[in-house]
């Protein structure tokens, strides 16, 4: 696996890269495995970087490629990787948001798509609850048909027993 | 009336700029748990992109529109009942987060009220779990098991419970005169859904046809 995600970062394959975060996800959602939820979070923030080009006009570029490189190899602990990748980030991004924590949102949204709470899928990855929310609300999750599980009527049914004592 | 609100639906009413909506049902007591109270205002103060969301919910919390709730016992039980009903190589899923349970928890004490929440799977969970075991079985392609004792216990103990989103809320605030007229009230449910309010769009037409 580390090859792998080498060789990705190597040739700057961001959908190799991406591929294999999400493989890595996908099993780390259901074993609930948080170190292996934070490398899958890693894998998919540097597959953004990679997928940028102004990123790779910086002069900075090949010295952050190859210290990402050598911290794989030496499997140096993901908080310490992840924390080169937010620096390079913040210095060289556009946005405000790092890619790190677009991350962390793109896979708590996954990870409520599962079927977990949106509370726990953001525990599960470290997102922030006010960014999954509206961030799932621009997606089609709540558009499944089986997701409605009780009329609008009757909802409102429930919902009136409200009124009841306002009255 | 007690109504139990869940972070998700605090969220998106507080994104949406309806927490106001609150106000309309000065008789209902709106119960915030501690795990809530964390989630929706003491993590967002950390964080200057959402503390001004989290300060406006902290605002109702002072103002006792919203009322802080001790954890409960039923909360540990229902999380218990919840996070090993479905089973992945002999392992229960994690599925339910303590702010959801302290919110369930509360409603199992009392034996009445509302539940508030605008996440989709604690909402399933309640009403129906069968059908999210259906479509995490078919999501995840892995064989995923189904505690048949745990799903009676909660059919039991929470099958009961009724729930409303923040659009139901909006809703009936509308007919309490919240909103001026229904260009605004379904300009305020789109908002609600696109804050993270899980309610498809048919439900939103239905809502405009029957309200």
């Amino acid at each position: 696996m580390n090859a792998e995600v080498i060789k990705a970062i190597e040739e700057e394959d961001s959908r190799k890269l991406r591929e294999i975060s999400e493989r890595v996800f996908d099993k780390a959602v259901l074993d609930q495995n948080k170190q292996e939820v934070e490398r899958a979070i890693l894998y998919y923030a540097v597959s953004k970087i990679l997928g940028k080009v102004h990123f790779k006009k910086e002069k900075q570029w090949e010295t952050f490629k190859s210290k990402l490189i050598e911290y794989l190899e030496q499997k140096k602990d993901i908080p310490e990787i992840l924390k080169h990748v937010t620096e390079f980030d913040r210095e060289y991004g556009n946005y405000l948001g790092n890619v790190v924590q677009k991350a962390r949102m793109k896979y708590a949204s996954t990870a409520y798509a599962f079927g977990l709470s949106l509370s726990t899928a953001c525990e599960l990855t470290g997102a922030d609850l006010t960014e999954v929310s509206a961030y799932v609300g621009q997606t089609k999750i709540h558009e499944k048909p089986f997701t409605q599980t009780r009329s609008v009527r009757e909802r409102l049914k429930n919902a009136r027993k409200l009124l009841e004592e306002e009255s | 009336m007690r109504v139990y609100c869940d972070a998700s639906s605090l969220v998106s009413l507080s994104s949406s700029c309806l927490l106001n909506v609150l106000k309309m049902f000065p008789k209902t007591e709106f119960i915030i748990p501690k795990s809530v109270y964390k989630e929706a205002i003491s993590a967002a103060e950390g964080i200057r992109k959402f503390k001004w969301n989290g300060l406006r919910i902290k605002e109702l919390v002072d103002d006792n529109i919203l009322k802080v709730s001790e954890a409960l016992p039923e909360a540990q039980e229902f999380m218990n009942l919840s996070n090993n009903l479905f089973i992945h190589k002999n392992k229960g899923l994690k599925i339910i987060h303590l702010g959801e349970a302290e919110c369930v928890g509360g409603l199992m004490r009392d034996k009445k009220g509302l539940l508030l929440v605008d996440e989709r799977n604690t909402r399933m969970i309640i009403e129906a779990p069968e059908k999210l075991h259906e479509y995490l079985t078919n999501k995840l392609g892995k064989d995923i098991k189904i505690n048949e004792h745990n799903l009676a216990a909660l059919k039991d103990k929470v099958g009961w419970i009724p729930i409303i989103r923040s659009t139901e809320l909006l809703a009936l605030a509308y007919s309490l005169g919240f909103a001026r007229n229904e260009e605004e009230l379904e300009a305020a449910l789109f908002s609600l859904k696109y804050a993270g309010c899980s309610i498809t769009f048919e439900e939103i037409e239905e809502y405009i046809r029957i309200l």
